[in-house]
């Protein structure tokens, strides 16, 4: 789909939404209009770039750690079974543990801070980055190894040209997964123990019932995650995949 | 020089390969024929250090080996350049290029292994194989699944690489005719497990002539039948 293509669904979606809303006529549905005019006014006249940014700090910090500590933990564990053996009940536990319950035993034993918020996402996130990791080292196609042996390459030509282009699909595909999870997270965390971030501020609106202000961030929220799949992600996967 | 030694091999408690000598000269090229599932590509991989779990014992006198898969085995997310360099110890352009030329393949460094035909790719192989100069070559089938003219081309260039360089050979397949052609010497093996049942002196000399090459099949095949028959 090319990019004039992929506004289309955009559009519509706009058309419907201001449709249904004057259909629906009520405070609770406000109109697409009514959402950019509150935006407008939160952007210029209020703090929604401090909130905004105060999240994306708190993803861009959570987001690295998780996919540092993933990353490596997936490849350990998917190359050496023993290291599997190990880790793999606290992959299980990690995996099903309810977000709240981690959140809510950071803040209790961390305090209020950044820091537990921060720990809080990481220690959600890293197993799903750790299970999607070692499925691709365990998805290799072992025969590259053989010509790696025969010829005797360094272990960073190993890595470098032998398992990172095999797995990058994985990591590619887990970075968007990881992203979309970290965004959601955060807010929650916020939600719970911030006083400020964009989770504090959809609180605050929720108290004062103000759902056009609500929408107003989320449409902040839905651009930024658009700018970072159209100007990083994607020239990323395009530069690195032009072998296939 | 090359000695290999194997007293046995086992998989899953079953014997594959049992008393295997064999002693090669610097230089010589030769060939291992046998059935099917015999354990060919296994002596290769214990020869070439891929499997260690043998009893026995492998002297090479050299660790500058080269190997030929039954597939080009390119990294497809590397360009022909940057596979060729991944190998080279010198990282030297000009050797690559040299190798390229002997086998009839310019200009296409940039190139990714997709865009090649699977004669080309196999070509690319060879010369990967000799890109840092090997004392050993070992060849798994390597012409399989090509076709007549694209392997008896390829076969020729690869002669004259294993010349240029005074390559050892140790040539895994189970075309008597290619045997014939390309190796100094044949070693026929059987299966259950393999080991080596009859060794034969080529007098081929290394020379294409498809006359030749058929009378020396068919006077192996007369001499030997019961050796030869149920595998050939």
């Amino acid at each position: 789909m090319n990019n004039s293509n992929s506004f289309l669904p955009i559009f519509l979606l706009i058309i419907i939404w201001q449709s249904a809303s004057l259909l629906a006529n009520t405070d609770v549905f406000p109109s697409v209009v009514d959402i950019l005019k509150s935006f407008y006014e939160h952007l210029v006249h209020k703090d929604l770039i401090f909130h905004v940014a105060i999240t994306l700090k708190r993803v861009l910090i959570a987001f690295f750690i998780a996919m540092f500590l993933g990353v490596i933990l997936g490849i350990m564990m998917g190359l050496s079974s023993k290291i599997n053996l190990f880790f793999d009940i606290f992959l299980i536990i990690g995996l099903n543990i309810p977000a709240l319950v981690t959140i809510i035993i950071c803040y209790i034993w961390f305090g209020l801070t950044d820091f537990s918020a921060i720990l809080a996402v990481i220690i959600n996130k890293v197993p799903i980055i750790i299970v999607n990791i070692r499925e691709g080292v365990k998805s290799m196609d072992k025969k590259y190894l053989q010509l790696a042996q025969v010829y005797s390459l360094s272990s960073k030509d190993i890595i470098k040209n032998i398992y990172l282009p095999q797995i990058y699909p994985y990591i590619m595909a887990t970075t968007r997964l990881t992203i979309s999870l970290v965004w959601k997270i955060v807010l929650v965390v916020e939600l719970l123990g911030r006083s400020d971030g964009v989770g504090f501020q959809i609180a605050m609106f929720f108290q004062d019932f103000d759902i056009t202000s609500i929408f107003a961030y989320s449409f902040a929220f839905i651009f930024i995650v658009i700018l970072i799949e159209k100007m990083i992600l994607n020239p990323i996967e395009n530069r690195v995949k032009k072998w296939r | 020089m090359v000695k290999i030694e194997i007293k046995e091999k086992k998989f899953n408690e079953i014997k594959i390969l049992e008393n295997i000598n064999i002693s090669l000269y610097d230089g010589e090229f030769l060939s291992i024929i046998g059935p099917s599932g015999c354990g060919k590509t296994t002596l290769l991989n214990i020869v070439s250090s891929l499997d260690k779990e043998f009893v026995g014992n492998i002297n090479l006198f050299s660790s500058n080996i080269g190997f030929v898969f039954q597939d080009s085995r390119l990294l497809p997310w590397l360009n022909i350049k940057e596979n060729l360099l991944l190998i080279s110890k010198d990282k030297n352009l000009e050797t690559i290029n040299e190798l390229l030329k002997i086998v009839g393949l310019e200009d296409i460094l940039e190139t990714y292994p997709k865009n090649l035909s699977g004669g080309m790719a196999r070509r690319i192989s060879f010369v990967r194989a000799f890109v840092n100069k090997p004392k050993i070559l070992f060849l798994d089938e390597p012409f399989v699944s090509l076709d007549y003219p694209t392997a008896t081309s390829l076969k020729k260039d690869f002669l004259k690489l294993c010349k240029k360089f005074n390559t050892t050979v140790i040539l895994v397949t189970h075309d008597l005719s290619e045997a014939i052609f390309l190796s100094n010497r044949i070693l026929f093996f059987s299966k259950n497990p393999a080991t080596c049942i009859f060794e034969y002196e080529n007098k081929n000399n290394q020379e294409f002539n498809l006359k030749k090459i058929d009378e020396l099949k068919n006077e192996l095949l007369e001499l030997y039948p019961h050796i030869l028959e149920g595998f050939l």
